[in-house]
């Protein structure tokens, strides 16, 4: 051990050096033995915050909207669609003919010619909108939702490489159990085929006449 | 070794930090290898699973950040600080030893763990999903290191401030002591941020709090804010030292008086204070405010004057000098090349447009990697040459020290370059797979792991080096082991005090 007195300096031999290299060595052998026989335990549990139950929104009405009513479920605030709940929050004031359609996407009105998104269609393969192939008269309107439990949309063009994608019509993300419009007034007559921004495999044709 | 374990003499406590940091690097550098060596080709090859790749980068990090560069900037300064302000001992010397024994505590948590979470352990995912206990236990670890880091700068503050010769001025004092001062500040203002958010983690993770939970109406991004508010200034604290020992050498080699004594000194002043002024360069992508960003921007191209001044008073002090290219000189210099290299690559980062092509990719590891391998870490090898002769009493073998800086130099090259054009070509980091088919990503990563090989082998024969010279080596001039006509440090030069 250095004293205060002493030079600091030791002009050590192999052997005390070979001590000092086994000091090391044993003490990271020790460590090594402890990592690898319990490599896979160390991160075996997930964290406690992990197992926390949280409230699940409730579940939000699906596209069963008439003009003007109070809709079940979408009166909820912390219903997942925003669109929704501003809606939903007008009707709660038991005013239901002041609740505006807030968002564009908010479905409002009577319903249109129905569009669903089938539940299970986010697995490829499996059949995702019904019909595949909807025809609409101009100026109707059509209502599309989503019965899956995923978030899906419609959006017009062939896929997402598509330089035309989504400039005819697009729904943007529609949650689980969400409603949305789409206006034909302004889409010429036509086909058009449409797919998932989520899921490109999903696809479908509108045919306005 | 066994009887300077229970010592608290400043120079015993430095040659553990030394040590135990050296035996860090060997371990990191070991992790270091393998990353390259699965990367070599497309595919998983030798770390069986993506999690293993993980926690293998995770350890990486943090063990060269937190087990390698501070440990060894602090053993430097526990060997030379006394001898430089001319007092007996450090001025807390039981302090030190507790500071220092945290180390093997913090690093025992960290590597028996081996987390998966990345080094920065952003949440999300560290606080809702990463496996414990190895997550846990790397929290503690890194509250272990920083509370170590903490009580080691007071100890130095302490001694620099209050237990210097009191015939030697601040001003006339050494510029290493200078650049721990600064650190030893730095680290008392930022670590504890990041103390109070490895705890705020740490609750998060039982569900008890949700400070960064978005699921309990926390924020992530604040995480970041805390984390980066630490570490931005960190990156200080790992250069500094090797600034400080930068003017250690330089002089010397160059037989010639430091060129300006008063920049430098301003430089470490201005460099510790701007250190704080640019964290959320780190977070451009994040969505900020362009107003925010334009600050971030220019407090970060605020570090740019001060290092230039650095970099210039090297140059000119090398200038005209009768430069012997000792093995600590040839790491100097190189570090001074490579210090250049990625600062232009960090004014490309910090450049708010370019920012956004480069984030997240390979340029970010070419970049950050450039500069704590290629300046930070090759100048504190070329320190281990030259205070081995202090600490041994023996000289290294020369030619082999050369051969050792060649390597090290063509290989970090060879390895952060690359990885800079890596990250142009779009590869995203932290990958454990790659597509071989993209033009370009296959022969780079393969030069990239030729490299580390060749930095790696380096670092081999250095440890050989150092190991046989420290016993059998031939006996040094203490008065100037490099035969340079320059003094060299001096123990007896001391007169204690009270």
């Amino acid at each position: 051990m250095t004293t205060h007195d002493e030079n600091p300096i030791i002009r050590t031999s192999s052997k005390r050096m070979t001590k000092g290299i086994l000091i090391v060595v044993i003490t990271l052998a020790i460590g090594a033995a402890i990592i690898v026989p319990f490599w896979q335990p160390m991160i075996n549990h997930p964290p406690a915050s992990s197992t926390l139950k949280h409230e699940e929104p409730p579940a939000i009405a699906t596209g069963t909207q008439t003009s003007i009513g109070v809709i079940d479920g979408a009166t909820s605030q912390q219903s997942k669609s925003g669109a929704n709940a501003t809606a939903g929050g007008g009707a709660t004031t038991a005013a239901p003919a002041a609740a505006p359609a807030a968002a564009p996407a908010a479905p409002a009105g009577p319903p249109g010619t129905p569009l669903t998104i089938l539940e299970g269609s986010s697995v490829q393969g499996s059949p995702s909108y019904d019909p595949a192939a909807l025809t609409v008269k101009k100026g109707d309107k059509i209502t599309v939702t989503n019965k899956d439990t995923l978030p899906h949309t419609v959006t017009s063009g062939t896929g997402p490489t598509d330089p035309n994608s989504a400039k005819q019509f697009d729904t943007s993300i529609l949650e689980a159990g969400a409603t949305a419009d789409i206006e034909t007034t302004n889409i010429n007559p036509g086909e058009y085929p449409f797919y998932c921004a989520v899921h490109p495999y999903m696809l479908g044709k509108l045919v306005v006449q | 070794m066994w009887e300077i374990l229970f010592s608290t003499h400043h120079t015993d406590i430095g040659l553990l930090y030394m040590i135990s940091s050296i035996t860090a690097l060997m371990l990191g550098g070991g992790l270091a290898l393998a990353l390259r060596a699965e990367l070599f080709l497309p595919g998983l090859q030798i770390i069986q699973d993506p999690t293993s790749f993980n926690r293998f980068f995770t350890v990486h990090g943090t063990t060269m950040l937190f087990l390698w560069a501070i440990p060894f900037a602090a053993g430097v300064g526990n060997y030379l600080i006394p001898i430089m302000v001319r007092y007996k001992d450090m001025a807390w010397p039981k302090l030190n030893a507790v500071a220092f024994w945290m180390i093997p505590v913090g690093a025992a948590l960290v590597w028996l763990g081996f987390s998966d979470t990345g080094w920065t352990a952003y949440p999300p995912y560290s606080i809702i999903k990463a496996p414990g206990p190895a997550a846990e236990m790397w929290i503690f670890g890194l509250k272990i290191l920083g509370i170590s880091s903490i009580l080691g700068s007071i100890n130095f503050i302490v001694t620099i401030l209050k237990c210097r010769h009191p015939d030697l001025s601040i001003m006339k004092m050494s510029l290493f002591a200078w650049s721990i001062l600064s650190i030893s500040f730095m680290t008392i203002v930022a670590v504890p941020t990041f103390a109070a958010s490895l705890i705020m983690l740490y609750t998060d993770r039982l569900g008890i709090s949700g400070f960064f939970n978005p699921a309990m109406g926390g924020d992530p991004i604040a995480y970041q804010h805390l984390f980066w508010f630490t570490f931005h200034p960190e990156v200080y604290i790992f250069l500094l030292p090797a600034v400080g020992m930068l003017y250690e050498i330089i002089p010397k080699f160059s037989r010639k008086p430091l060129f300006s004594y008063q920049s430098g000194v301003a430089a470490f002043v201005l460099l510790a204070l701007i250190g704080f002024a640019s964290w959320a360069h780190h977070m451009f992508a994040t969505g900020m405010s362009f107003t925010e960003k334009t600050v971030f921007m220019v407090g970060t191209l605020a570090a740019v004057p001060a290092s230039s001044m650095h970099v210039f008073n090297w140059i000119a002090t090398m200038w005209g000098g009768r430069i012997k290219f000792g093995a600590p000189m040839l790491f100097g210099v190189g570090g001074i090349m490579l210090f250049f290299a990625s600062g232009a690559g960090g004014v490309v980062n910090t450049a708010l447009p370019l920012d956004f092509i480069t984030h997240d990719s390979y340029w970010v590891v070419g970049h950050f990697h450039l500069i704590l391998m290629g300046t930070v870490s090759l100048t504190f090898t070329g320190f281990i040459y030259y205070l081995f002769p202090l600490i041994t009493g023996r000289m290294y073998n020369e030619r082999a020290a050369q051969v050792h800086f060649v390597l090290a130099f063509v290989g970090v090259i060879f390895v952060f370059m690359t990885q800079h054009l890596l990250g142009l070509h779009g590869m995203p980091r932290r990958i454990a797979d790659f597509d071989g088919t993209i033009p370009g990503w296959l022969i780079m990563n393969q030069i990239a792991s030729i490299g580390a090989w060749v930095a790696g082998l380096s670092y081999v024969i250095m440890l050989v080096n150092l190991i046989k010279s420290a016993g059998t080596g031939k006996e040094a001039d203490m008065k100037d082991p490099f035969k340079i006509g320059e003094e060299y440090y001096d123990y007896t030069r001391r007169e204690p005090h009270h």
